[in-house]
């Protein structure tokens, strides 16, 4: 036996997480180009239809405010259909920011920084379009400071036993924490932004809202504590505030709602469609402007497979819950299920959701799939339509079929509904393209962090080569050896 | 403005001081400034009167006002207390009278409630023979008296006249036939039982001999002509369902839209209901023969569907069997199926001799009518279990025929219509009679509350009174003397029958009263004093006290008709039978059209009530509007949908009219309830449904036979409350046979796959039940109420009293046939109608079948059963409504409310998807404010006024806010309702008892004393409401019984609300008997 080279066991390589051996500086020019260049054409295609799109929104609401929320289609049976299907849809895309801000950190996956930016500032949008729906939906708007603590003449407090008051709090908070971590990691770039600014209105923004960051060890080592114990905080929110929604609807006596499993089923679905939604957003984002060195197809690799994962828990859920239909032997439980499936009057709905959010995530199974960006744009389509037709399948066809035969009756959407909810599309669109031009899309800093340069050993490994002018910028370290041959 | 001084006059016989000579002498000059605060010289020139000092503040300081007012968020409202205080008034207490409400041949006596002078709500007066329940029609008659299209103006040839005008046309047409000593001069009036109009019309005819009288009704058939040549003159049957143990009912739905005497609902409920095991004669048993469900139909314990045209052929079935061959050629056009099911029926008939009646519709053809009184002779009815009562004499009167014949041979030269029915719309060929009188040129005077056709065409038209609103009085069907006395001035000075035949005498003038000279008494109204008079000659002389007690009782003791002294006329029968011509089954070529009275407006009389119009029908759950009724069978056959337009060809007419599917009836037969497709009546009835009165030629001709039907391609949107028709096996409603109950009496608790499921464990000690050491957090029996309902499935008939009952008590809005299709419907109350068919399922265990997995028969179809269970809110004790609001607007009170704070509310609706039952409903939109029946044009958008928000109209129509109860809240858009139980009456009883209790410790309202308006209004009394810690209340009692079952008890809800399972009483021999409530053999 020949002692060889080929006995030991070969390393693989990990694939690099930013492609093509980029510099520190070009990842600052780079991102930081995005908001300091004119936007690219498509940007204002976009831009002008959201504004409009908005208008509509706040057109639809003044409407159902000032007439009545008979302006909806709801009707007898049917007491929430679009507004509270929306409502669920919209928090439930916010779940992947923080999933992918604070348990992928804490988690240690480094791949999260060309992401968590841009899908943080997804989820707080998502919030506020999400929180539109019960703040509008309720029959007198003018009254709903009512759900607020506040002290008052009558004496009369809130009802905390009721999952809706559970909603308020969860969701704001979750909004406040979100905000939060969202502004605390932007701190950084937004002195490196304040920094390659001509003095200006910009300038003086940008330094406001730095806080007069300087990148001192101290402000590090106080930031990096600080993100922590966020993470540390916002990482049960993201369970809590989907599994409190659910208990929107598991806490009822409605027979498709009342159900134990509604919690982990909702949280799995909501970074289902939450993942979904960031695909969908950065996909196009990384084309148009050229950060595809920074969002791999590793990237993309890595969300799909969590699509898949959640999209595998979800089917499960949609099994368990016609299992336990099945065999509760409860005959309105059962009944439930057979009409929202079989031989209610939206059975459609049901074939849509299950295909969209069963059967498409399944193309993720094969690597090439994952990696054209074709398919993974059409399997997150499908899965952000899926995840509507879920929430409307939970709330809209179980209650057409409600427990007394005598009340049964079909709901259908109105335009109002149809174009409040197009509206807060062109809402959340608008608020992620002023996003685009004013903030950095990817979090400098963070992706940094993960270069092989920032190793304080990458020197010793080193093979391929180092820009020159990384060793100008750290001058101290990298001085001992030249590159290359 | 200056004061005027008003000086006190001189005395006479003193001594006189004065100022000035001109005093003295009392010049003129002088005199007219007397009056005034400053001397002459200190007048203003009018344009600084108009304008002056104090003028000018006083606007600035009101602009300031409402400049002010303006920026308010509510308009500022005051209740302004009486200076005086006016005998039986307390604002926001109701006061009570008794009176009577004229129906068409009968009257139903009430007790209205009035606030501050405006009735709102109606109920049965309990003290009258006949009293108890009242029916939808009298319950919703309140509404009609606010009614803004009410008619109210005289108008001449369709337009407005003063009153002065229209008495002198009066006039100068009485003047005009008194020459003729009446000739010329014809009076059609409606079926009456008033004394006074029937004394006024005796009058008329001494005054003008030669007038002549035409009896006219738009749904009378030819029970009455019958009955006088059967029976004798003036010979009334009045049917004593208390000792009526079988009951066969041919085409008669005497517990919905047929009048038939007696007290037919209250009666016949009252054995229904068993709550020990019962003999099968213990409990009574209904054969019901008709081509399309009726309330009575779906009471039936043996119901089979058969064609219209063949009710004659039944009748004749069962008189031959009776020994009477008189019918024997009808007979023969009997197919097998009906010799079957009435052999069986007519042996058990024959078997409760002396107990059993057979009952004909009243629009059943002469030969029916004979063929019945025949058969009651046979089974021994009369003197048994029908009365035949002696009415007083009428004068004599012409019918329908007379008065065509008249018309086209010009003998008439002015026609007074008093009939409640509208002659140009549903007479028999109304086009044609309308014609007719145009071209003889016949004056017609109209009275009545409508401006329908005959109103808008008639030569004068005569606003006519509410019977709210004048004096009158009325026999009810066992003659009991009630006077009808009015609850409030004219709203629009109308004039009822009586007035308008006094004013024909001369003795009245219509319109407003003429004020009475300064100091002097008001003139008596003529109305009053014709009453008056009247009474005087019933009770035997006109005493105060009697007279002052039948206002108070609401009718006069003793006053009922005697027996008649009567037998039946066989050969006056016989011979009416063998005039008649057997039916033909109709074909799938020649399909027959019944016309019936529907049950929101009847004959269309009360086309302009929104209450009615938007209740929805008990059968078909149709609201705003009327269909074609077609049996599944036939609807599939045709590939029709339901609202699917088709033209339906017989006696020379064609009509479109949308389709309905309606189970239970028979192939090859269309129903069209009449009443409907009256256009511009107004806001309410105007463009609703189709008038199927254009297909009757003749009188009596309520089937039509030979119909052609095409099918066409347009679909309108009904207005359907109810789509779902199946209970898709859930033992929601429960019912079983005597024998089932017989068996085991709790049957109804083992019922369905509910009772099945173990009671759900709660980890919380919630506010349920009892409080005892065990339950510390439960109810206090002890010293608080704790209300409760039963609601007994035996007795329910589901006629929508209740409904409308609820809507008039708690001011629930109507909300229009869009919002209706939009399912939105306010009622508190709603009723569920549910089809069974028979299956053999699981087990060879017959079970109730959801159709569209099984197919049913078409026989199976004809012969559905149909269900009624009324839901409200069930007040649950542990309510999952309760715990899901956010704000804590829906709470629970000690006395076992489940209360709604409606200023509290936000509108989540969370409580209306928690609620197991649907019993919440939502103000989608603002129903009270904005008028949801009109159409509105705006911004180039045609669509609901509703739809308009703020920009659209407002209700105008103040007269129905005089309707309303002042001591329940007006609900406002965006807030969730639900009955509570008429929480107002509850807490008015216990202030009362609070009262009444004084110093003692007793704070329980005195058992019984308090009942919800639905209660109040239940015909057949299957609502019993009370204290469930009194342990002698009603309620207790109803729910001790073994059939007490709670609806969905497996949720834990604790409802306070239970219901009692129907039993019905099948005939063993009958075809079919073995599928007869198979619910109840679906047992766990």
């Amino acid at each position: 036996m020949e002692a060889s080279a080929s006995n030991t066991p070969r390393i693989l390589d990990r694939e690099p997480l930013v492609l093509n051996n980029r510099s520190y500086s070009w990842i600052t020019n780079r991102i930081c180009g995005i908001v300091e260049n004119k936007q690219p054409a498509l940007w204002w295609i976009l831009f002008v239809p959201s504004v409009l799109l908005t208008g509509l929104m706040v057109f639809c609401f003044a409407y159902l405010i000032s007439t009545g929320v008979g302006v909806w289609g709801q009707k007898q049976p049917v007491a929430w259909a679009w507004d509270i299907t929306n409502f669920v849809f919209w928090i439930g895309i916010g779940h992947a920011g923080t999933l992918i801000s604070a348990i992928l950190f804490l988690t240690r996956q480094k791949w999260r920084t060309s992401v968590n930016r841009a899908a943080e500032a997804m989820t707080i949008f998502a919030v506020m379009c999400a929180g539109l729906f019960p703040a509008f939906h309720v029959g007198r708007v003018w009254m709903v400071w009512f759900l607020a603590p506040i002290p008052n003449a009558n004496a009369i407090w809130q009802n905390f036993k009721s999952p809706l008051l559970w909603d308020v709090f969860a969701v704001s908070t979750y909004f406040s924490v979100s905000l939060v971590f969202w502004f605390l990691g932007l701190v950084p770039d937004l002195a490196t932004l304040r920094d390659r600014c001509r003095p200006g209105l910009k300038k003086f923004f940008y330094g406001l809202f730095a806080l007069g960051w300087r990148g001192g060890n101290r402000h590090w080592s106080h930031y990096e504590t600080a993100y922590m114990l966020l993470a540390a905080l916002s990482t049960p929110l993201v369970l809590s505030v989907h599994s409190v929604v659910s208990f929107d609807f598991a806490t009822s006596v409605v027979p498709g709602w009342h159900t134990t499993i509604f919690p982990p089923y909702f949280v799995a679905g909501a970074i289902f469609g939450g993942f979904a939604m960031v695909l969908t957003l950065m996909i196009p984002v990384r084309r148009i402007y050229g950060l595809d060195d920074l969002l791999t197809p590793k990237h993309v690799d890595n969300m799909a497979k969590i699509i898949l994962l959640t999209g595998t828990i979800v089917g499960y859920a949609y099994c368990m819950e016609l299992f336990m239909a099945y065999y509760s032997a409860n005959p309105y439980e059962a009944a439930a299920f057979t009409l929202r499936g079989l031989t209610g009057p939206s059975i459609w709905a049901y074939a849509l959701m299950f295909s969209f959010n069963v059967f498409a995530p399944q193309l993720f199974w094969y690597r090439p799939f994952r990696h054209n960006m074709w398919v993974v744009m059409f399997v997150c389509m499908c899965v952000n339509m899926g995840m509507w037709y879920e929430r409307y399948v939970i709330i809209a066809t179980t209650l057409e079929r409600h427990m007394t035969p005598g009340s049964w009756g079909e709901y259908s959407a109105t335009w109002v509904d149809q174009w409040t909810f197009v509206g807060t599309f062109g809402f959340f669109m608008m608020l992620f393209l002023l996003f685009l031009r004013f903030l950095p899309v990817i979090a400098i800093g963070e992706v940094k962090g993960v270069l092989p340069q920032s190793d304080p050993h990458f020197d010793d490994h080193a093979e391929k080569g180092i820009q020159e002018e990384d060793l100008m910028a750290y001058p101290d370290r990298h001085v001992a050896k030249p590159i290359a041959a | 403005m200056k004061r005027n001084w008003i000086h006190p006059e001189e005395p006479q016989n003193a001594k006189r001081y004065w100022r000035s000579t001109a005093e003295l002498e009392r010049r003129e000059s002088f005199l007219k400034n007397l009056g005034r605060e400053f001397p002459a010289g200190d007048t203003l020139t009018p344009e600084e009167a108009e304008n002056g000092r104090r003028d000018f503040l006083k606007i600035m300081g009101a602009s300031v006002g409402l400049m002010g007012l303006a920026s308010c968020r509510r308009p500022i409202t005051t209740i302004l207390p009486y200076t005086q205080h006016v005998e039986w008034m307390v604002p926001g207490k109701p006061v009570l009278f008794a009176t009577t409400m004229p129906r068409c041949g009968g009257a139903t006596p009430l007790v209205v409630t009035v606030h501050e002078g405006r009735p709102t709500h109606l109920s049965g007066n309990p003290l009258h023979p006949l009293g108890g329940g009242i029916d939808s029609f009298a319950q919703a008659s309140v509404l009609d008296l606010y009614d803004p299209d009410r008619s109210q103006k005289p108008l001449g040839a369709g337009k407005a006249i003063s009153w002065a005008k229209a008495n002198e046309l009066i006039a100068a047409a009485a003047a005009d036939a008194k020459k003729s000593s009446g000739a010329g001069l014809g009076i059609v009036v409606g079926a009456t039982t008033s004394p006074t109009y029937l004394r006024l019309l005796g009058e008329i005819k001494t005054a003008f001999p030669q007038a002549k009288l035409y009896g006219y009704e738009a749904v009378g058939g030819d029970a009455q002509a019958v009955n006088k040549e059967v029976l004798g003159a003036g010979v009334k049957p009045f049917v004593k369902f208390s000792k009526a143990m079988r009951i066969l009912a041919l085409d008669c739905d005497f517990l919905g839209v047929d009048p038939v005497a007696g007290e037919p609902i209250k009666e016949f409920t009252k054995h229904r209901a068993k709550e020990t095991k019962a003999a099968e004669n213990d409990m009574n048993r209904l054969y019901v023969l008709e081509n399309r469900y009726t309330l009575t139909g779906g009471m039936a314990d043996h119901r089979k569907a058969i064609p219209a045209a063949l009710i004659p052929a039944a009748a004749a079935l069962i008189a031959e069997q009776l020994g009477d061959a008189s019918g024997k050629a009808l007979a023969a056009s009997a197919p097998q199926a009906l010799k079957d099911w009435i052999a069986p029926a007519v042996r058990d008939l024959i078997d409760n001799k002396g107990t059993a009646v057979v009952l004909a519709g009243s629009r059943c053809s002469a030969e029916v009518h004979a063929l019945v009184a025949s058969i009651n002779n046979a089974l021994g009815a009369y003197g048994s279990a029908i009365d035949l009562l002696q009415e007083a004499p009428k004068p004599d009167m012409g019918d329908f025929a007379a008065l065509q014949a008249d018309v086209s041979g010009g003998q008439l030269k002015t026609l007074v219509s008093l009939t409640p029915a509208s002659l140009f719309y549903d007479a028999p060929d109304a086009a044609a009679f309308a014609k007719l009188i145009t071209e003889k040129g016949v004056k017609l005077v109209h009275v009545g509350s409508l401006l329908n056709s005959t109103a808008l065409h008639a030569a004068v038209h005569i606003p006519a009174a509410h019977y709210l609103e004048a004096w009158g009085d009325v026999r009810a069907a066992d003659g009991s003397y009630s006077i009808v006395q009015p609850m409030i001035a004219p709203l629009y000075d109308g004039a009822s029958e009586n007035d308008v035949l006094l004013a024909l005498l001369g003795r009245k003038k219509l319109g407003p009263a003429e004020k009475p000279a300064d100091g002097a008494a008001p003139a008596e109204d003529a109305g009053y004093t014709a009453v008056r008079d009247t009474f005087a000659q019933v009770a035997g002389g006109l005493d105060e006290s009697k007279w002052n007690f039948t206002l108070r009782d609401g009718f006069l003791k003793g006053s009922a008709y005697a027996r008649a002294n009567a037998s039946v006329n066989a050969a006056a029968a016989g011979t009416i039978v063998s005039k008649a011509k057997a039916g033909a089954s109709p074909s799938d070529e020649a399909i027959e059209v019944v016309l019936v009275p529907s049950s929101g407006v009847y004959d269309g009389r009360y086309i302009n009530n929104a209450w009615l119009q938007e209740a929805p029908d008990p059968i078909t759950k149709l609201t705003w509007e009327n269909a074609a009724w077609v049996g599944s069978a036939t609807f599939k056959r045709l590939g029709l949908e339901d609202g699917q337009h088709i033209a339906i060809r017989a006696n020379g007419v064609e009509i479109e009219i949308p389709a309905i599917e309606a189970p239970g009836h028979v192939s090859n037969s269309i129903t069209i309830p009449l009443g409907y497709g009256q256009n511009n009546v107004g806001t309410v009835g105007g463009e609703k449904g189709v008038n199927g009165y254009v297909m009757r030629r003749l009188p009596g001709q309520f089937v039509i036979s030979g119909a052609k039907v095409e099918v066409l391609g347009t679909v309108a949107e009904l207005a359907i409350t109810q789509t779902q028709n199946t209970m898709e096996g859930r033992a929601v409603y429960r019912e079983g046979t005597l024998e089932t109950f017989n068996k085991d009496t709790e049957f109804a608790q083992k019922t369905g796959m509910d009772s099945h499921i173990p009671e759900n464990i709660s980890f919380y000690k919630g506010q349920v039940g009892k409080k005892d050491t065990e339950n510390p957090d439960g109810f206090d029996y002890e010293t608080k109420h704790q209300w409760g309902m039963s609601i007994d499935l035996s007795k329910c008939i589901g006629c929508t009293a209740c409904i409308v009952a609820c809507q008039s008590e708690n001011n629930i809005p109507v909300v229009g046939k869009n919002q209706v299709r939009k399912g939105r419907l306010m009622q508190w109350i709603r009723m569920d109608r549910y089809f069974a068919v028979a299956k053999t399922g699981i087990n060879n265990v017959a079970q109730e079948s959801t159709w569209a997995e099984d197919n049913p028969t078409p026989e199976q179809l004809e012969n559905a059963e149909m269900v009624h269970q009324p839901l409200a809110c069930q007040q649950c004790e542990a309510a999952p409504c309760e715990t899901v609001c956010p704000v804590n607007a829906t709470v629970h009170t000690d006395d076992g409310l489940n209360a709604m704070a409606y200023n509290r509310c936000i509108g989540t609706r969370y409580c209306a998807n928690n609620c197991p039952y649907t019993a919440r409903r939502f103000n989608w939109f603002d129903y009270n404010k904005r008028n949801p029946l009109v159409e509105t044009e705006k911004l180039g958008i045609k669509a609901n006024n509703l739809y308009f928000g703020p920009l659209g109209e407002k209700r105008e129509d103040e007269s129905i806010r005089l309707q309303r109860n002042p001591n329940v809240t007006v609900r406002m858009r965006g807030v969730i309702e639900k009955c509570t139980y008429c929480v107002q009456r509850l807490e008015s009883a216990k202030i009362l008892q609070k009262q009444v209790q004084r110093d003692s410790k007793n704070f329980r309202v005195p058992t019984d004393s308090v009942k919800t308006a639905c209660q109040q209004s239940c015909p057949a009394d299957a609502i019993v409401f009370g204290d469930l810690a009194d342990a002698k209340s009603s309620v207790n009692i109803a729910k001790a019984s073994p059939r007490n079952y709670q609806v969905l008890k497996y949720i834990g809800t604790r409802p306070r609300t239970s219901y009692l399972a129907r039993l019905r009483n099948p005939n063993k021999n009958m075809p079919g008997a073995e599928n007869i409530a198979v619910w109840s053999n679906n047992q766990y």
